[in-house]
């Protein structure tokens, strides 16, 4: 969270986050090329370098993709969430590398400019050893290019969330495109069965994590509370929220999130400003709700980011009665200041 | 009007998912032998 725009907001954390990707990376690309050499005699240096450059691009943003889901699953996962779009960005770079070699080694010797050559080419897409897997390549790359020209939180308030959030929901698109690429290419010449059962348990991964955790989350979504009296309802006891952390329900057709913190309770929309992140999975850091995917902060009885932010959230009216917290299922407009509850001692 | 959004992007993935391993099964049972 910051009041002010730069290119990258540098800390520590994001030092050490950067330098284990960019060591880990051209560890990998290294070892790729080094073992491509050895193994294959029919390998040059610049089709071993194209194949690591795309294998690490793959790879890397499947690891990217598993991590949103991980961290549902595990909170274990969240430190690595929070500078997952440097991740992101890396894998554009290495794909654009990627493209850039292969253009130059397979399509720029003959007499037909590269860019055409290689959405023409010899290819026919009624035959699939001879699919033209270029295009699926290429469409992948135009979105992670402009996934990563609009990374910055710059983009994200000028688009506004909805709008940002759903063009990056692209990324899905992209990653299929990306294993249909392989999948209509290098695995048409290939007889090595390993590279298919990778690519197979990839693709598994991100869709399965993604469809685990998408549905282990629909139980919340279909049982509403029932409103008890006068608009009220019954969300869960007071002893069954641990302190400084909170209690997900659903209210009036939306999650809430009622927070217990220093003898007192009180409920906001689970819903970030930032990117709609669950801020009910996050805990009270310095007296404010922190929400666990990128650390946008509000105060838990006015919904309001301390100053000089300005996001503000829904607050829900808030009471206890005989130990139970009830909550009014009307909202208030985002930013209203909501007397929190006290727990009777 | 989040809980409709959640839900749709659930169908979405699980739409994704499913033409991907079809054309990627596609690809693989089509290859030259």
């Amino acid at each position: 969270m910051s009041a002010f725009y730069r290119a990258v907001n540098w800390n520590r954390q994001k030092f050490i986050y950067d330098g284990l990707l960019a060591g880990l990376l051209l560890s990998y690309l290294g070892l790729f090329v080094g073992i491509t050499l050895t193994r294959d005699p029919n390998a040059t240096l610049e089709t071993a370098s194209i194949r690591a450059l795309g294998s690490g691009a793959l790879i890397l943003l499947t690891i990217t993709l598993a991590i949103g889901p991980l961290a549902r699953l595990n909170s274990r996962f969240l430190p690595i969430l929070y500078n997952r779009r440097h991740l992101g960005v890396t894998v554009c770079l290495l794909g654009l590398g990627h493209a850039t070699f292969a253009l130059i080694q397979f399509h720029s010797q003959g007499n037909v400019n590269p860019f055409v050559s290689v959405l023409t080419g010899s290819a026919d897409v009624r035959k699939i050893s001879v699919f033209p897997f270029e295009w699926l390549g290429l469409g992948a790359l135009i979105i992670l290019l402009f996934m990563a020209a609009t990374s910055h939180d710059f983009w994200l308030a000028t688009l506004s969330a909805p709008v940002w959030k759903a063009l990056h929901m692209l990324v899905y698109v992209a990653f299929g495109l990306l294993v249909l690429h392989v999948a209509y290419g290098n695995l048409q010449v290939t007889t090595n069965p390993l590279p298919v059962f990778l690519l197979a348990g990839a693709t598994a991964l991100v869709f399965g994590l993604h469809l685990l955790t998408g549905w282990r989350e629909r139980p919340l979504d279909r049982t509403e509370q029932p409103a008890i009296a006068d608009g009220w309802v019954e969300v869960c006891g007071v002893n069954e929220i641990r302190e400084h952390r909170a209690r997900i329900a659903m209210v009036g057709g939306e999650r809430i999130a009622v927070f217990r913190y220093d003898g007192k309770v009180s409920c906001v929309s689970n819903v970030c400003q930032h990117q709609n992140g669950p801020l009910g999975e996050g805990k009270i850091v310095d007296g404010c709700i922190t929400c666990p995917w990128h650390g946008y902060q509000y105060l838990p009885d006015s919904g309001q980011s301390p100053p000089p932010f300005t996001e503000k959230i829904p607050t829900f009216n808030v009471r206890i009665r005989d130990g139970r917290v009830l909550v009014h299922q009307s909202p208030n407009p985002p930013g209203t200041r909501v007397e929190p509850a006290t727990i009777p001692s | 009007m989040i809980r409709r959004l959640r839900a749709r992007h659930r169908w979405m993935v699980l739409l994704l998912s499913l033409t991907t391993a079809l054309l990627f099964w596609i690809a693989i049972a089509g290859r030259a032998r």
